[in-house]
């Protein structure tokens, strides 16, 4: 039964996102826009990662890579 | 890894395959007309004015950095092609933006503004920059995604196979 | 080793390479931050850091991050994360630490790419190695990102006696991490992390010593400390960005939740509010909650014999129950504006400094001020 539900919700999943091609290359003007950066420079982004994980008992999750700009290489 | 593993995977890879044809939907149907203003607003421009050219049809943004790139080069295709016409086309929200960066590049293309993007839906425009080639009937005969050297190579052997 | 003539010419020398490779057209990027850390035990640290990204060949790019820390930790014992000799513990401290990231990011068609990069890090009492691969994947008109990351490092965590001469131990680490991010709308991200590290080797401080006492009525003795020789840690995070175009602002909320078996267990909750105040000129508002329990073997005060043979003990209070507040500002001025105004500053066009300022306290009665400024080149 775990099984079933299992691959239901992978399925569901996978549907999902499939419907989720929902921002077109051409609406991403917003999410290019520099007050959206999420994935910092590399440097400024360790540095308080860094920071953290040198006073506090916890690591890991770092910043999200990828998405937003509707832009082709 | 279990066989659910592999259901997953199979079912992504057919979700990728999908992603990939969306991309090509608009080649070898006839592209559809519109009627847009130049970026100034001085003029309005059809896309059956250009008919009987080889006609470029590129999508562009001011927020898109590979844009800076490609459009000098189909500057280029344009001045060296007979009968090659580049239309470009830009969809940002803001005229001002697009008119910053079209007047710092300086070329001598024909841009036209599209703010809400009804052409662009029309013709399926997955990504910035997209170039759609469109032969002298009027068909898309080529769908061309980004900027890379490589690619405008490629889109000047598509030029003189249309021409 | 004469440190500030290394930075020098590191740096020079990278500001060469880039005139002898000739710049690729646009998609390069090059930033400096400098860092400046003070906290409540009158440690501070110095960090310069340099970070380059050049496109080498089509869909190739190369990386190279560079990082230069001074430490400085004062003659008083006080508690700290930065580690030191024993000996000399009378006169402030003073340690460099140098890291280098170099690898090469492959674009594979324009859906997916892979990345390798070789990481090391080098001080007078550690050395870090490091190898890291990266595959991202798009799907979905590029709706959807999928980043899977492996990482292993081999350490060598050193202690310089009172001799002087250098013992060093071994510490392996283990990490696997998938990142999913998802478009929900024109104006909203969703960013999904989860990550799993396994340690093993050497994973105490070797400075470090415990307060045990063999009797509750007993002086104490000062030995070593002692973790165990394992360690899995996991961390799952959900982020959401939320543009908010009527007022020119987005909003940033996260939550993550951090488990081990060593039994500490946090919760990290964080919000960024960022808003233009003029076209050109970014302010942003941070803060940060924090909290934790304790490892299972964690103690105030080790009290019996056993403490002084094979049971855990640790002075880490990275490893006691405490919460934590982070608040911080930043300011971010696009260069852009000056790329219009002037052609000859067109290269501006996708630059930025930043300047960031971030106060840091827990209940542990430590508190820290961090100062960072960014010069970020995009040309």
């Amino acid at each position: 039964m775990k099984i079933v539900v299992q691959l239901i919700f992978a399925c569901g999943l996978i549907a999902v996102l499939e419907g989720c091609s929902i921002v077109k290359g051409y609406e991403r003007e917003k999410l290019a826009d520099p007050i959206m950066e999420r994935a910092n420079q590399f440097s400024k982004q360790s540095l308080e990662q860094k920071f953290f994980s040198t006073r506090e008992g916890s690591i890991g999750g770092a910043v999200g890579i990828g998405g937003g700009c509707g832009c082709a290489k | 890894m279990t066989w659910r593993s592999y259901i997953v995977l199979i079912l992504t890879a057919i979700a990728c395959t999908s992603a990939y044809a969306l991309d090509q939907a608009m080649v070898g149907k006839t592209a559809p007309n519109f009627t847009l203003r130049t970026l100034d607003g001085a003029k309005s421009y059809s896309l059956s004015d250009f008919k009987g050219q080889v006609v470029i049809i590129d999508f562009w943004a001011s927020w898109c950095a590979p844009c800076k790139r490609s459009l000098p080069k189909l500057a280029q295709i344009e001045r060296t092609h007979k009968n090659v016409r580049v239309v470009s086309i830009n969809i940002d929200d803001d005229r001002k933006n697009a008119l910053n960066f079209f007047r710092r590049l300086n070329i001598p293309i024909l841009s036209l503004f599209d703010p809400e993007k009804k052409v662009a839906a029309k013709y399926v425009v997955p990504e910035m920059p997209s170039a759609l080639i469109v032969d002298k009937s009027g068909v898309v005969r080529y769908l061309h995604i980004g900027y890379a050297d490589s690619e405008f190579e490629t889109i000047v052997k598509h030029i003189e196979a249309l021409q | 080793m004469n440190y500030p003539r290394l930075t020098f010419g590191v740096l020079l020398t990278l500001f060469l390479i880039p005139c002898s490779f000739g710049w690729a057209q646009g998609s390069d990027q090059m930033g400096f931050t400098t860092y400046y850390f003070t906290d409540s035990g009158e440690n501070s640290v110095v960090t310069t850091s340099f970070n380059l990204a050049k496109e080498i060949l089509e869909q190739t790019v190369l990386l190279v991050d560079i990082e230069l820390d001074n430490v400085t930790v004062p003659a008083v014992t006080a508690v700290t994360g930065a580690t030191r000799p024993q000996r000399n513990i009378n006169k402030p401290f003073e340690k460099n630490r140098g890291q280098m990231i170099v690898g090469v990011e492959q674009g594979l068609g324009p859906y997916s790419s892979m990345a390798a990069n070789f990481y090391r890090s080098q001080e007078v009492d550690y050395i870090s190695n490091s190898v890291i691969g990266t595959f991202t994947q798009e799907l979905f008109d590029k709706n959807t990102t999928l980043t899977f990351r492996g990482q292993y490092n081999a350490d060598e965590v050193g202690k310089i006696t009172p001799t002087g001469d250098l013992l060093t131990q071994k510490k392996k680490v283990y990490t696997g991490a998938v990142v999913l991010t998802q478009l929900l709308s024109a104006n909203t991200v969703l960013d999904v992390f989860g990550d799993f590290t396994y340690l093993s080797g050497f994973l105490s401080d070797p400075y470090r010593q415990v307060a045990v006492y063999p009797r509750s009525d007993s002086a104490f003795i000062k030995i070593d400390e002692l973790h165990p020789s394992k360690r899995y840690r996991s961390a799952g995070t959900a982020k959401i960005s939320q543009m908010l175009p009527s007022v020119k602002a987005s909003i940033m909320g996260s939550y993550r939740f951090y488990f081990d078996d060593w039994k500490v267990r946090s919760s990290t909750i964080e919000v960024r509010l960022n808003k233009y105040i003029v076209n050109d000129l970014i302010f942003g508002v941070d803060f940060r909650y924090y909290s934790q329990s304790a490892a299972k073997f964690y103690q105030d005060r080790y009290i019996g014999t056993q403490y002084l043979g094979a049971d855990y003990r640790t002075s880490d209070y990275k490893l006691k129950e405490f919460n934590s507040n982070n608040f911080g500002f930043s300011l971010t001025w696009l260069l852009r504006g000056l790329g219009k105004s002037n052609p000859d500053l067109e290269f501006l066009q996708n630059s930025s400094f930043e300047i960031t300022y971030f106060r840091y306290f827990n209940t542990l009665d430590f508190s820290a001020d961090i100062l960072q400024a960014g010069l970020k080149f995009s040309i």
